[in-house]
């Protein structure tokens, strides 16, 4: 075990051994930096960042903020890599300090996109630069957290060192920071940092410092805590620096979040909770008294619940026990004022006043959303912007979105009449797709949900974020424009398809070409299409080609070259395959029987709609034909299906109901299987047709009780379809049929399942009393 | 009137764990808030545990909770242990009350019986007919005694009593003082530093009253979960074990191997889960660590003086019927499920579960 201090070094070199983010490394460090004032600040970022240096500094600049790298060509690597930085990253304390002190700024990292920096986020997008999460997780950490009675190695860190407040000596702060990283490093096999990069990127590091060193003047070399006892060693044999070949790339500097930093959140480095962090940052550079921020931070939040959640809110007693609480944990674990841990617990056991079994409750919910805070990070004015961004800025503009103060506005586009609403609104379903959350839609016509067809006006809210500028940051794997993200959000999208074992589904797949048309992306839809045609050969299910061809029929054509054609070529095959498949509908399986017969009555809407491609006596010839033998339903809702398409008249379709009901069936539910199915296509059938309803009436009135209960779920199902004033109808006529008046079949107050209860009970009671020879007291019950 | 409790069936907590509140009293410097016999960090000491001092851990689970605990009873509202049957809610208030103030026997249990003179104080009648009333005739509750000498009153299962017997606690813990009109004007018993109160309550079980939001706001609430680490579970069960069979004269072996199928059991069918992930149907029996012990030590006894003291899979098998299949139907349905499908899969690789299985499978209940 070495004692060795990572705080000074020989040569005039200084390594500040530090945790990213960490708000007492970098208070540490800016007091270091003001007594050794270095000639050069080396600090452990991406070499090729450097040229963002300057905007990184700039006085205008306001963290949290990152520098995203991207693959110079969307072909290859097709992934980002970011670097985030927050106003108490140590990082940035010092990068600043050197542009005020004129000392010479230099990043020693690997490039960002060197294959060492990748293996850290395989999978991942965006990947992240900085992962530290070897210093929560390790034998090391964990043996001390047991010792010290401490929950994690986030609570160990807090009391070890973000504790240690203003009066801090910095030399014996790196030293104790240097000692910890080095015991973490030495519970760390060689094997796995050469896997990680680990020793290659401090071999790159020890390189560009030997580099450093023939400058000669104090040097500050800021690394994470882990890499300090990697340099020192180095610094005994200076190394050669390695060639170094790095695919090129191209890196911007973005507007980032607290949400998008806070640990929680996936982010892998850092601590949990930046906004707390921030806070106590701001005490420190402040030269307040960190013991003050429990009541202030309390305060703080109570104000917050009052405005975000007044049901929450809390009572200023139960808040002054909190703040006490806190410092009397702190006091008990032997800190010197209260940290995050202290006032999550505190204020739990204060302001919570009941049991707390599973996950989270309300309120230490909001204080978590409180602690992480929605901090969002600044940019001076004209500073670039990833491609995408820049590219979807200015189409918007162009377009008259306004883009300008963050609020949300309203917009109503005349879609129909005007084209340039029209196209502003195949742009917003484009950001739509990508999920950018830049607009979203208040009403319009929507042909995925059947949702106003005939409305003429789209009406949506929009508003510009940096949230917007993240997300599409996050999506894209390099892509410049709108379209091109579109399009890989599409090959995503099908693939997502496959996953879920719909890569054969025309249905599912015609779902994306809707939403491809209505980006009005120049060949999007086609492509789309193109994959619902191949599909359409190997599907099997045909409620999944019904629903591609009511979908497709609802898309606007108009504007797109070809894709009018395109569309009706598809429809046309889809329909042909469909005739084919109805010789063999008697087959579907029941798991796909329900689907079925819903998309029936679609495709009879469609037969009677103008459709060029579904023609209703093709249809009619197709259904002419069907073997008896079938499932109920099936069998009812075909016959309803050919009534609607004119291959059977309506008393025809009565009477094939009623022979059904009649007993083609042993069991009773599935008699009544057969007017569910009708009914399901044709809901109204039943209203206009006396025969039917005398047919129904005639099934039930030869029903015994124990049958009847066996046929209620589906008859309720039937008669579910109908609407009150049906309902009405058909009630009207069953009283006049038995002469009754409608108010004696008004219902009861009593639940159905009561009812169904109690009838069930009085026949069981029936049963025992003749069992019992009682009949005659049967006889004396009205 | 001391009652000599050598031969004590169980001792109270301040008398079993003498010396070690001795070796902490001894060297405690911290400062000790007013009426409190050691300092907040000894007390925690006391019950997690501090090899330095030779001090056991008697609280094992959340030391989160502990720190909580300690904190809330600084301070002047009452602490409210909640959670589960069987989480040690009860062991933890004791635990708490030795360490604070020495002394345990200060309890009112919550009950449908409970009366005001509980919580308050009674009389001696042949002496208040005698004399009327005054200090002598008066008998004092144990939340009067413990404000009279600065100590810890524990309420058990505080939501089992009555709400207007709950609510007389209201103003004992805001006002800190007891009015005894019987003895004249301005007679009343003022709290003194040290004070204070420990509940546990059980939020979910049959037959308990809610309590009211005034009451509930004069005390801080944690909730007592149960043990979810098995290597904790495992060791917290073998310290009680061996408490428990320090009278047996020969000590019956219990393998790793049994203590390991024991653990994961109660695991398994508390969490609805078992080690591997899979789901497992939960019984509404109390599967608590509690219940563990109680098990491990009925199955050592079993083995003990009707087997060859070695306790098997079987023995737990046995005794395990005892815990799930109390009086609801579908927990045997549950347990049979979890036999059919854990149990037996496991038996294939282990002997003892593979004891487990012939054993419950001859259960009436399950096979």
């Amino acid at each position: 075990m070495t004692t060795r201090s990572g705080a000074t070094g020989e040569d005039g070199v200084h390594f500040f051994p530090i945790r990213h983010h960490s708000p007492a490394c970098a208070y540490a460090l800016s007091r270091a930096l003001e007594d050794i004032q270095p000639a050069q600040v080396l600090v452990e970022a991406p070499v090729d960042f450097e040229p963002l240096l300057p905007l990184l500094t700039d006085q205008r600049t306001r963290a949290p903020v990152a520098i995203v790298s991207m693959a110079e060509k969307a072909a290859e690597q097709a992934y980002i890599a970011t670097y985030p930085f927050c106003r108490h990253s140590p990082e940035l304390v010092a990068l600043t300090w050197a542009r005020q002190a004129g000392a010479r700024a230099a990043l020693i990292d690997l490039p960002a996109r060197h294959e060492a920096m990748r293996s850290r986020f395989e999978g991942s997008t965006p990947g992240q630069l900085v992962v530290e999460d070897r210093l929560d997780h390790n034998g090391y950490v964990s043996e001390l957290c047991k010792r010290r009675g401490m929950a994690d190695g986030a609570a160990l860190w807090d009391a070890l060192f973000e504790s240690q407040g203003r009066d801090v000596d910095w030399r014996g702060f790196f030293a104790a920071v240097g000692l910890y990283c080095d015991h973490i490093r030495q519970v760390t096999s060689a094997e796995e940092m050469a896997q990680d990069g680990t020793l290659a990127r401090e071999a790159h590091m020890a390189g560009r410092l030997s580099e450093a060193m023939t400058a000669g003047g104090a040097i500050a070399v800021i690394t994470g805590g882990f890499h300090t006892p990697a340099l020192l060693e180095a610094l005994a044999k200076p190394p050669r620096s390695p060639a170094v070949k790095a695919p090129p790339q191209k890196a911007y500097l973005i507007r980032y979040a607290f949400r998008q930093m806070d640990q929680t959140s996936g982010y892998g480095a850092g601590l949990p909770h930046p906004g707390w962090y921030d806070r106590l940052w701001q005490a420190l550079s402040e030269g307040a008294d960190p013991a003050g921020l429990a009541l202030s931070v309390y305060g703080a939040f109570s104000d917050h619940l009052r405005r975000t959640a007044p049901g929450l809110a809390l009572a200023t007693p139960a808040l002054a026990q909190a703040a006490l609480g806190a410092a009397r944990l702190a006091m008990l674990r032997d800190l010197p004022f209260a940290g995050r841990r202290e006032m999550i617990d505190a204020l739990q056991s204060a302001a919570v006043k009941d049991a707390i079994e599973l996950g989270q409750t309300p309120l230490m919910t909001a204080f978590s959303e409180f602690l992480t805070g929605d901090v969002i990070g600044e940019l001076p004015p004209g500073a670039a912007q990833p491609p995408i961004i820049e590219a979807v800025r200015s189409q918007a503009r162009a377009l008259g979105f306004n883009l300008e103060g963050g609020e949300r506005r309203t917009r109503e586009l005349d879609i129909l009449r005007k084209p340039r609403h029209a196209e502003a609104s195949r742009f917003l379903f484009a950001l739509d797709l990508v999920e950018a959350g830049f607009a979203s839609r208040v009403s319009g016509p929507d042909p995925l949900n059947g949702w106003r067809e005939d409305a003429l006006l789209e009406t949506w809210t929009y508003g510009w974020s940096p949230l917007v500028e993240s997300r599409l940051i996050a999506r894209t794997g390099g892509e410049q424009t709108l379209a091109a993200l579109c399009r890989s959000e599409m090959v995503k999208r099908r693939g997502q398809l496959a996953e879920q074992g719909q890569a054969r589904s025309c249905g599912a797949l015609a779902g994306l070409f809707v939403s491809a048309a209505r980006t009005g992306i120049e060949g999007l839809a086609i492509e789309v299409l193109g994959w619902c045609a191949e599909a359409l050969v190997e599907d099997p299910d045909m409620s999944s080609v019904i629903r591609a061809l009511s979908l497709t029929a609802r898309v606007a054509t108009g504007d797109s070259e070809g894709l009018g054609e395109a569309c009706s070529d598809f429809r046309s095959r889809a329909f042909e395959r469909l005739l084919l498949m109805f010789p063999h509908i008697a087959r579907t399986p029941a798991d796909r029987l329900d689907p079925l017969i819903r998309s029936l009555a679609d495709l009879a809407a469609l037969a009677s709609s103008d459709d060029g491609e579904v023609r209703r006596e093709a249809l009619a010839a197709a259904i002419a034909d069907q073997p008896v033998a079938m499932p109920p339903a099936l069998y009812g809702a075909l016959a309803a299906f050919a009534g609607l398409v004119g291959a059977l008249s309506e008393e025809q379709v009565a009477a094939q109901i009623e022979t059904a009901m009649d007993g083609a069936y042993v069991e009773t539910g599935a008699r009544a299987a057969a007017l569910t199915g009708c009914l399901k296509v044709s809901p109204r059938l039943l209203v206009h047709s006396p025969r039917l309803l005398s047919a129904l009436d005639g099934f039930l009135g030869g029903l015994d009780g124990a049958e009847f209960m066996a046929v209620l779920p589906e008859l309720r199902l039937a008669l579910g379809q109908l609407s009150p004033s049906e309902v009405d109808n058909v009630a009207g006529w069953v009283a006049d049929h038995h002469g009754l008046s409608p108010q004696d079949l008004a219902a009861s107050d009593a639940a159905l399942e009561e009812v169904t209860a109690n009838l069930l009970l009085s026949e069981r009671l029936e049963r025992l009393w003749r069992q019992d020879g009682l009949d005659a007291c049967l006889a004396e019950i009205p | 009137m001391v009652e000599s409790q050598t031969a004590a069936l169980r001792p109270p907590a301040e008398q079993t764990y003498a010396d070690e509140l001795e070796r902490l009293g001894a060297a405690d410097k911290g400062p000790r808030p007013g009426g409190w016999v050691l300092s907040p960090r000894s007390v925690r000491k006391f019950l997690i545990g501090d090899p330095g001092l030779k001090v056991s851990r008697k609280f094992y689970g959340d030391d989160g909770l502990v720190e909580r605990a300690i904190v809330d009873l600084m301070g002047e509202q009452g602490l409210m242990l909640v959670g589960e049957p069987g989480t040690a809610k009860s062991m933890l208030s004791e635990l708490l009350a030795a360490a604070i103030c020495g002394r345990t026997n200060l309890v009112v249990q919550g009950s449908a019986g409970t009366t005001e003179d509980h919580v308050r104080y009674g009389w001696n009648y042949a002496l208040l007919l005698a004399e009327g009333p005054s200090r002598r005739a008066l008998i004092p509750s144990p939340v009067l005694e413990a404000m009279q000498t600065g100590r810890i009153v524990r309420l058990e299962e505080i939501t089992r009593s009555p709400p207007e017997i709950q609510d007389t606690l209201i103003s004992i813990l805001s006002e800190k003082v007891i009015a005894i009109p019987e003895l004249g004007d301005d007679q009343a018993v003022y709290a003194r530093p040290g004070f204070n109160i420990i509940a546990t309550a059980n939020l979910k079980d049959r037959g308990v009253h809610e309590m009211s939001s005034a009451l509930k706001r004069r005390f801080n609430f944690e909730t007592v979960l149960p043990i979810d680490d098995p290597a904790l579970e495992r060791e917290l069960i073998t310290r009680q074990l061996e408490g428990r069979l320090q009278a047996a004269e020969v000590r019956p072996q219990m393998s790793d191997e049994v203590l390991d199928l024991l653990v994961s059991t109660f695991q398994d069918l508390r969490s609805g889960k078992t080690r591997e992930g899979a789901p497992v149907p939960r019984p509404d029996a109390v599967m608590s660590t509690a219940e563990a012990v109680n098990v491990a030590h009925a199955a050592s006894l079993d083995a003990l003086y009707f087997g060859d003291g070695k306790v098997n899979g079987g023995h737990i098998a046995r005794q395990l019927g005892g815990v799930v299949l109390k009086d609801n139907a579908d927990d045997v349905r549950k347990l049979k499920a979890y036999v059919d499908h854990v149990v037996k899969e496991r038996s294939r690789r282990s002997k003892a579960w593979g004891e487990m299985l012939t054993a419950l499978k001859a259960h009436k209940g399950v096979s």
